[in-house]
């Protein structure tokens, strides 16, 4: 019941002209740096908050990056199926059969199958949002230090473990992130760390500036290595958006197991859009009843994933808007938004800003709907973005970024940290290396340290803390599962592949 | 104290008289400010200091008690310390700027060893205060300071205090007590929170005794926290009104977090005397009040005395923090 009267007075907020402009920002933002290559949520995310600060409310801000969120998860399907170029990692299993349905004529379908399955996908997941929202928070107040802890640890074994595909190379990127996390002042002692008396390091390197520096001028130095190979992508027509009697007969159920998986995964911090993505594609490929057709063009292939991804943004905001944990790297640049407005984060999110929390879920209903307008009969004006010159593009991030950063603390150091931590991210996206894991390290690893040391200060020294509570034990258990079953599944197959 | 806040207040009074009836003065600031001022907040955009910054610029502006736009701007980092580098530095005899800080210009020297501190910039006046509390969770045994004082009295660091960062006002309060009590506050165990952090922390039990700022009195008022006592000099009204000092309990602890207004170093003398007027006639304007009441804070403008008693906090935050060990 509570949450019943809380989104209505989340849609009292949400459907005034102000936010529903924000919304519809949002949304064509999203749409757009999805379709875009390269482009994610959490750089475009993290370029406007420096101007969001003085230009919107918290409310507002929160609007219009959750548009964002789900509006690239839409776009992001769009090239994948007309010129086999993924928009996103969350799309790239979307282009094996909806490049292959493109060419055999069915871009539409495709298109629309993936528009759809998203709409329904993020209408699942927002209304799971909804009425999870208030008993996790009850849940929440549970939570001790030694429980955060658990879930930190929990967040960093998966997003190293299962989230990127590349254990190890995860796994150096997720340290990579911690270390970065170490600098500056130690707020349970008061030491100072790393900083080599600079004082714009005191406060550490902010998350927005490495975020800034890592996926966009990163992706600017990425592209202009590649700015002389670049093919014209031959565009599919997209052909009629009409779907056959058959095609939504076999979309239906993969429309909702993608989103049922996309959340799930989206929940368990850590483990991102993209890794629901291969889990939808790998069940619709088995619960099909023509697994032979998936690469040449299975609708199935596209319904599910493309679900499955917006499902998992839903989900993952569960944990940042109940526990204030981060559990993908858009939703950490969302948590730095929301300190950077000075807003508590934690299990009183929901009672002390009801409208920033309620506003959020109601402009998901309504965003959801705006994207499939947004999306289906205008999917041809979106692939004109494509035809940017990226010489054009570059110019223009790099000029945001400084901007951005500039304008964040009116503090030039911040920029060498920017363009630092840039070159840093070129070299990892050149070696094929994970971002996401750096800035959750950065993010998560001083909230680790911290809780770490809470809970060995409340106990006095006893390190017993960490396991006697069974709630922190068994996501301890968990972790360790999620760490070691990937290297169990590969010691399993090459057992299997030995003759006998 | 009491009768030096009555002396305190006669004497703003005057000056406010004087201010207003005075042309001469105001003949000689008759081109004051020439143009737009700069108002510089040395901490993130969103943050306590940073409501006091845009709220002072506001009621300036609105009741036109200054004719020049006040432009507010944030340069956070290093718990102030780069703020107080750009005043300074860069903003050195510049007669258009101003900046909002609180504590920071005496703790963030001490705890940080960093060069700048409230002595190289012009101290201009402490415009409010805010005090703290001390709350337990609703289902708490602890029903009262007495239990605090008996569980301490027995075992130093049998109880668990969560609130801001170590050396913060939540944790001097902490001190306070424990060296009352003749406990060594460095065997306290005390968890340290940012910012309203804390919160969930003490509604859950994961700590027993939490510190706070004056917000705490929503979950108060909501039920799910009881208030022991707060650190003001004396009875506060409005809502708090019920809750008792630490002093009125016979504990001998007066903390407050006053926030103010500094300019750069070599700022001229008529100046900062403009600026002591505007504030003092801020301060007793309709708008002003309604800021205080809405956000909890109380009153306590200094202007002449300011500097003095910084330099007596100073010397007392220095002793305090030795005997914590926080000293760099």
């Amino acid at each position: 019941m509570e949450s019943f009267s809380g989104i209505l007075s989340g849609f009292a907020i949400a459907l005034q002209p102000y936010y529903l402009m924000w919304a519809l920002v949002g949304t064509a933002i999203g749409t757009a740096i999805g379709v875009l290559p390269g482009i994610g949520p959490s750089l475009a995310i993290s370029l406007l908050l420096p101007f969001t600060y003085q230009l919107v409310d918290p409310v507002g801000a929160f609007i219009l990056f959750g548009g964002i969120f789900y509006g690239a998860m839409y776009g992001g399907s769009t090239t994948s199926i007309l010129i086999n170029t993924p928009g996103e990692s969350s799309s790239v299993i979307t282009a094996i059969d909806g490049y292959q349905m493109a060419r055999k004529g069915r871009a539409g379908a495709a298109l629309a199958t993936s528009a759809i399955g998203s709409f329904v996908a993020g209408t699942i997941a927002t209304f799971l949002m909804m009425v999870l929202a208030q008993p996790l928070v009850d849940m929440a107040l549970r939570f001790g230090p030694a429980e955060y802890f658990a879930v930190m640890v929990l967040a960093l074994c998966s997003v190293t473990g299962i989230g990127g595909g590349q254990p190890m190379k995860a796994a150096l990127c997720t340290l990579l992130g911690l270390v970065l996390g170490m600098v500056g002042i130690d707020i349970t002692s008061g030491a100072i760390r790393f900083t080599f008396g600079i004082p714009t390091l005191f406060d550490g390197v902010g998350v927005v500036v490495a975020a800034i520096g890592l996926f966009a001028v990163g992706e600017v130095l990425v592209g202009l290595g590649n700015l002389r190979g670049q093919k014209q992508a031959r565009f599919m027509d997209t052909g009629s958006l009409m779907m056959t009697r058959e095609e939504w007969k076999r979309s239906a159920a993969p429309w909702l197991r993608g989103s049922a998986i996309g959340f799930v995964i989206g929940v368990l911090p850590g483990a991102g859009a993209t890794i629901a993505t291969f889990l939808s594609y790998g069940v619709e490929k088995r619960a099909a009843k023509r697994p032979e057709e998936f690469g040449k063009g299975a609708i199935e292939g596209v319904a599910g994933p493309e679900a499955a991804n917006n499902g998992s943004a839903g989900g993952s905001l569960v944990p940042l808007l109940t526990l204030g944990i981060p559990g993908s790297a858009t939703a950490a640049v969302m948590l730095a938004a929301l300190q950077g407005y000075g807003i508590n984060t934690g299990p009183l999110l929901l009672q002390k800003h009801p409208e920033l929390v309620w506003g959020l879920i109601a402009s998901l209903y309504i965003g959801n709907i705006m994207l499939l307008v947004l999306n289906l009969p205008l999917v041809g004006l979106w692939v004109k973005l494509l035809k940017v010159p990226e010489a054009l593009l570059y110019p223009m991030i790099l000029a945001f970024s400084v901007l951005g950063v500039y304008s964040l603390s009116r503090n030039v150091a911040d920029l060498y940290i920017m363009f630092g931590i840039g070159v840093l991210g070129f070299l990892l996206r050149r070696y094929k290396y994970p971002l996401a894991p750096v800035i959750l390290g950065l993010v998560l690893g001083p909230l680790l340290e911290k809780e770490f040391r809470r809970a060995l200060i409340g106990s006095r020294g006893d390190w017993w803390v960490f396991v006697d509570r069974p709630l922190s034990a068994t996501i301890l258990a968990t972790s360790a599962i999620v760490l070691v079953a990937p290297l169990i599944g590969y010691a399993w197959r090459r057992l299997r592949a030995r003759p006998a | 104290m009491g009768m030096s806040r009555i002396l305190r207040n006669a004497l703003s009074a005057a000056a406010m008289a004087a201010a207003l009836m005075s042309p001469v003065a105001a003949s000689a600031q008759a081109n004051y400010p020439a143009k737009a001022i700069e108002l510089m907040v040395a901490f993130a955009p969103g943050g306590g200091v940073d409501l006091f910054g845009r709220t002072v610029a506001k009621v300036l502006t609105e009741e036109k008690i200054v004719n020049q736009r006040i432009q507010v701007f944030n340069k956070p980092g290093a718990g102030g310390e780069l703020g107080m580098a750009e005043m300074a530095g860069p903003r050195k005899n510049d007669n258009h700027s101003l900046s909002a800080f609180a504590l920071h210009v005496i703790y963030t020297p001490l705890t940080l060893g960093t060069p700048n501190s409230y002595k190289t910039l012009t101290p201009i006046a402490k415009i409010f205060s805010e005090y703290q509390m001390m709350v337990v969770r609703t289902e708490s045994p602890i029903k009262s300071l007495k239990d605090v004082e008996a569980a301490l009295r027995k075992d130093i660091g049998s109880l668990r205090f969560g609130g801001a960062s170590l050396g913060n006002s939540d944790h001097i309060v902490v001190s306070k007590f424990a060296q009352l009590l003749g406990g060594d506050p460095t065997k306290v165990t005390y968890i340290a929170y940012s910012g309203g952090e804390s919160n969930p922390a003490i509604l859950g039990g994961h700590v027993d005794v939490g510190m706070g700022g004056l917000d705490l009195m929503d979950l108060v008022k909501a039920g799910k926290m009881r208030a022991l006592a707060i650190s003001s000099d004396k009875r506060l009204g409005g809502d708090f009104k019920d809750i008792p000092t630490f002093v009125e309990q016979g504990y001998d602890v007066v903390n407050q977090n006053w926030r103010g207004i500094f300019g750069p170093p070599g700022m001229s003398a008529e100046v900062v005397k403009y600026w002591r007027d505007a504030f003092t006639k801020m301060v007793e304007t309709k708008s002003w009040k309604a800021e205080l009441e809405k956000n909890q804070w109380s009153n306590s403008l200094e202007t002449d005395t300011f500097v003095a008693s910084l330099d007596r906090e100073y010397d007392s935050s220095k002793k305090l923090l030795g005997q914590l060990g926080l000293l760099k």
